[in-house]
């Protein structure tokens, strides 16, 4: 019967848990730090994969030091978490970068509060994230899609505009504070309650 | 059948039951694939189940040369002007087949995005339960709707769900 | 004289369309029939699933995945279960482990077989779609053999599998496997010596290996690109490092290479199947873990703990210690990621789901841009979008 964490003395599985079982870093940590003080790293948890925690101020900035001065070129993906009650903020962003042909892969989260709750969330005065677009081209569409369903709007987007959801949709869905049913339920008079 | 004094035979009918005849044995399907259930329509046409021998295998890409629209998936909020407006370009007279579960009644999808039931939007003649319908049942459904033309009833798929149990009509 | 002007013409082209695989639309800015811009439009299957994850315990969420990559639901289950199994620090048996792989590999066959049927058929030979889903039902037939349907199985379960594979499955591989490379040689046979179908692939719609990494395309699509990038190969989940496969690339990138690419795919998931199916471990098929699978049938007369665990598993679901994994597998379109949030409940707290769909789709918007109109069709074809997926 396997126990959980059983395998945690097994041979290391990706190329982050080998670097830190040799006591080295998949990045220059040193390098990063010495420009960003505030950020945090964290050894390679259960997935294997280093995490670095940075401030949202140094948000784009890392991950272009990432990119430019580390060698990770992917933009695996962009997603948000909701953790509607926590004191530290409200939102988790992750960010997966990958630095291909090597298998290196290392996950950036920030918290993001002081987003308006309520439907309209992109309203003036919630903080924005700066935008990925100019680094990777593949932020521009899953940017869309975390503005679209968590409300996230991303400063310097070139088209910020819901894209799965109608434009008329009132609400981001994924918030954990949206119901389920929707429309039905906020608003059974609307056109979109059936 | 009957003989005419020089020993042609001849058939007598009305006009209606001659169109009828004729409606029933060349349903068209719309091609519009939806989800999950699109795969099962498409598996509808090929060799294992063949809808041609019912005339049901003709799917047209335009709505302006359809009979039939299969709602073939979840329909999404985003989608339901669009199949509002190919059911309103399909020429009279039509009908409308519910394929699968999210299509009659959401299915596991209760949430924001999806149409609990495609019923909500347009008027569906016959409903196709499963997660996804087999093409067996959709043929069962085909030629449900072929006597209920015949028939000269068009609703005639509703007893498909009142009637008949879900294991009598699934034989899946 | 007067100068001739022209004005460039904006078309509709989906969500209804018989080529654009599903509910795409793609609104296009033509200049005669050279396509100057191209927009995308998706979410006319946004169907929720993130947010009906949440409403699952961990075990029924399941079947949520299956829904979204419809042409091939086990992948999905895969990865969903991989990553929850790696929240809770459970190994699954090595025969669980063959039977995924086995199955996983099949739903690619039948994928990429559906991709060949409906591109063939987009470009106008009918008959390679007849025969593309003659040698899918052949897999349906194992799927329903094992799992009971055709289509969205969730067969695969947090801590192993739904049931057992049933006996008569390891003779109808061995059948399958036999007329394999037959038919994939009757759709060669069908298509590569057609000038036809040459003349609209080759050279059509180039995807540099720049572009492809900007865009975060991935699968068969980016290997045509020449990245040997194979998530299966990169970080070996489910025992894949046991078998002997190759990666097949290509270097072209238009729509010849994705098409070679996927053909050679379709014989290497064949071998992985072969190696899976005839050294299949004895043994369990699920983790013995009571605190995740369900007790035997049997123990449940007999032992008030069995019953126990059933019933709490049954009407509460398990909890998952609170943390977060990103899981990768490759699916049939490429690196299929969850990352799974739990908070410590027996719901998940948040599912994320990478579709590798989303982003070969984005990168339509620089793909089509100065191609043909009518190439737009083998383009978009070649780049096996599931809009199941792309919406969720």
């Amino acid at each position: 019967m396997a126990e959980p964490g059983a395998e945690a003395g097994a041979e290391p599985k990706t190329e982050g848990e080998a670097a830190a079982a040799a006591g080295t870093l998949p990045l220059d940590l040193t390098a990063l730090q010495a420009r960003f003080p505030d950020v945090a790293y964290e050894q390679p948890g259960i997935d294997g994969w280093p995490v670095l925690r940075l401030p949202l101020k140094d948000w784009r900035d890392v991950i272009a030091h990432l990119r430019d001065a580390e060698g990770f070129n992917i933009l695996v993906d962009l997603l948000a978490v909701d953790w509607p009650e926590r004191p530290e903020g409200r939102f988790d962003l992750v960010a997966i970068l990958r630095r291909l042909p090597s298998t290196a892969q290392v996950r950036c989260e920030t918290i993001v509060d002081g987003i308006a709750s309520g439907t309209n969330a992109a309203a003036p005065g919630s903080v924005r994230v700066p935008s990925l677009t100019p680094l990777f081209e593949s932020a521009d569409w899953v940017e869309r899609e975390v503005y679209d369903l968590m409300g996230i709007a991303f400063e310097g987007h070139p088209d910020m505009r819901r894209i799965l959801l109608p434009d008329d949709w009132e609400g981001h869905p994924l918030r954990r504070d949206y119901p389920v049913e929707g429309p039905r339920v906020l608003d059974p008079t609307s056109k979109y309650a059936h | 059948m009957a003989v005419s004094n020089d020993g042609t035979p001849f058939i007598l009918t009305t006009v209606e039951q001659m169109v009828r005849w004729g409606q029933k044995n060349s349903i068209w399907p719309l091609t519009m694939g939806l989800a999950c259930c699109a795969i099962e329509m498409m598996s509808l046409v090929t060799a294992r189940f063949d809808s041609a021998r019912f005339g049901a295998e003709v799917f047209r890409a335009s709505p302006r040369q359809a009979d039939l629209m299969i709602v073939s998936g979840r329909v999404c909020h985003k989608m339901v002007p669009v199949i509002k407006q190919l059911y309103e370009q399909m020429p009279e007279p039509k009908w409308v087949m519910s394929m699968g579960s999210c299509a009659c009644s959401g299915g596991v999808f209760n949430n924001y995005a999806v149409v609990q039931g495609v019923d909500n939007v347009l008027p569906v003649d016959i409903y196709v339960p499963g997660c996804p319908p087999t093409p067996e049942q959709v043929l069962e459904a085909i030629l449900r709707l072929r006597d209920g033309i015949a028939a000269g009833d068009p609703k005639a798929g509703l007893p498909f769900i009142q009637a008949a149990s879900i294991g009598e009509a699934g034989r899946g | 004289m007067a100068e001739t002007t022209t004005e460039t013409m904006v078309l509709n082209m989906g969500p209804q369309h018989p080529s654009t695989h599903g509910v795409l639309r793609l609104i296009v800015e033509v200049d005669g029939e050279t396509i100057v811009r191209c927009q995308p439009d998706i979410g006319f299957l946004h169907t929720g699933i993130e947010k009906q994850f949440e409403t699952h315990t961990w075990q029924q969420a399941v079947t949520d995945s299956d829904r979204m990559d419809y042409l091939s639901p086990l992948t999905n289950n895969l990865g969903y279960v991989l990553a929850v199994e790696r929240l809770m620090g459970i190994e699954v048996p090595p025969r669980c482990q063959a039977i995924r792989v086995l199955f996983c590999e099949l739903s690619r066959i039948a994928s990429h077989l559906v991709w060949l049927g409906t591109s063939a058929l987009e470009l106008g030979a009918q008959s390679v779609f007849f025969y593309c889903f003659q040698a899918r039902e052949a897999i349906l037939d194992m799927y329903e053999a094992t799992a009971g349907v055709r289509m969205n199985l969730s067969y695969m379960r947090v801590g192993g599998l739904m049931y057992d594979i049933p006996p008569q499955l390891p003779a109808m591989v061995a059948r399958f496997l036999e007329e394999l490379p037959r038919w994939i040689s009757d759709f060669r046979a069908l298509l590569d010596g057609n000038p036809i179908f040459r003349e609209r692939v080759q050279g059509v719609g180039v995807l540099t290996k720049e572009r492809a990494l900007a865009f975060g395309v991935t699968g068969p699509s980016l290997r045509a690109s020449g990245v040997p990038w194979d998530v299966r190969k990169a970080y070996p989940y489910s025992g894949y490092e046991k078998y002997s496969f190759d990666v097949p690339t290509s270097t072209a990138g238009d729509v010849w290479a994705r098409y070679e690419v996927r053909m050679a795919e379709m014989e290497e998931s064949g071998k992985i199947v072969r190696q899976a199916i005839e050294g299949m471990p004895e043994g369990a098929w699920k983790t013995d873990d009571r605190k995740v699978a369900l007790p035997p049938r049997e123990e449940l007369h007999r032992s008030m703990e069995a019953l126990i665990h059933h019933f709490k598993l049954v009407a509460q679901g398990f909890p998952v210690p609170a943390g977060a994994v990103y899981q990768a597998v490759e699916s049939p379109r490429g690196e299929l990621g969850f990352y799974v949030v739990s908070d410590g409940g027996t719901h998940p707290h948040r599912v994320r789901v990478r579709p590798p769909s989303f982003y070969n789709t984005s990168v339509l918007t620089r793909l089509l841009e100065g191609c043909l109109l009518a190439d737009a069709v083998a383009i978009i074809a070649s780049m096996d979008m599931v809009m199941g997926e792309v919406d969720r």
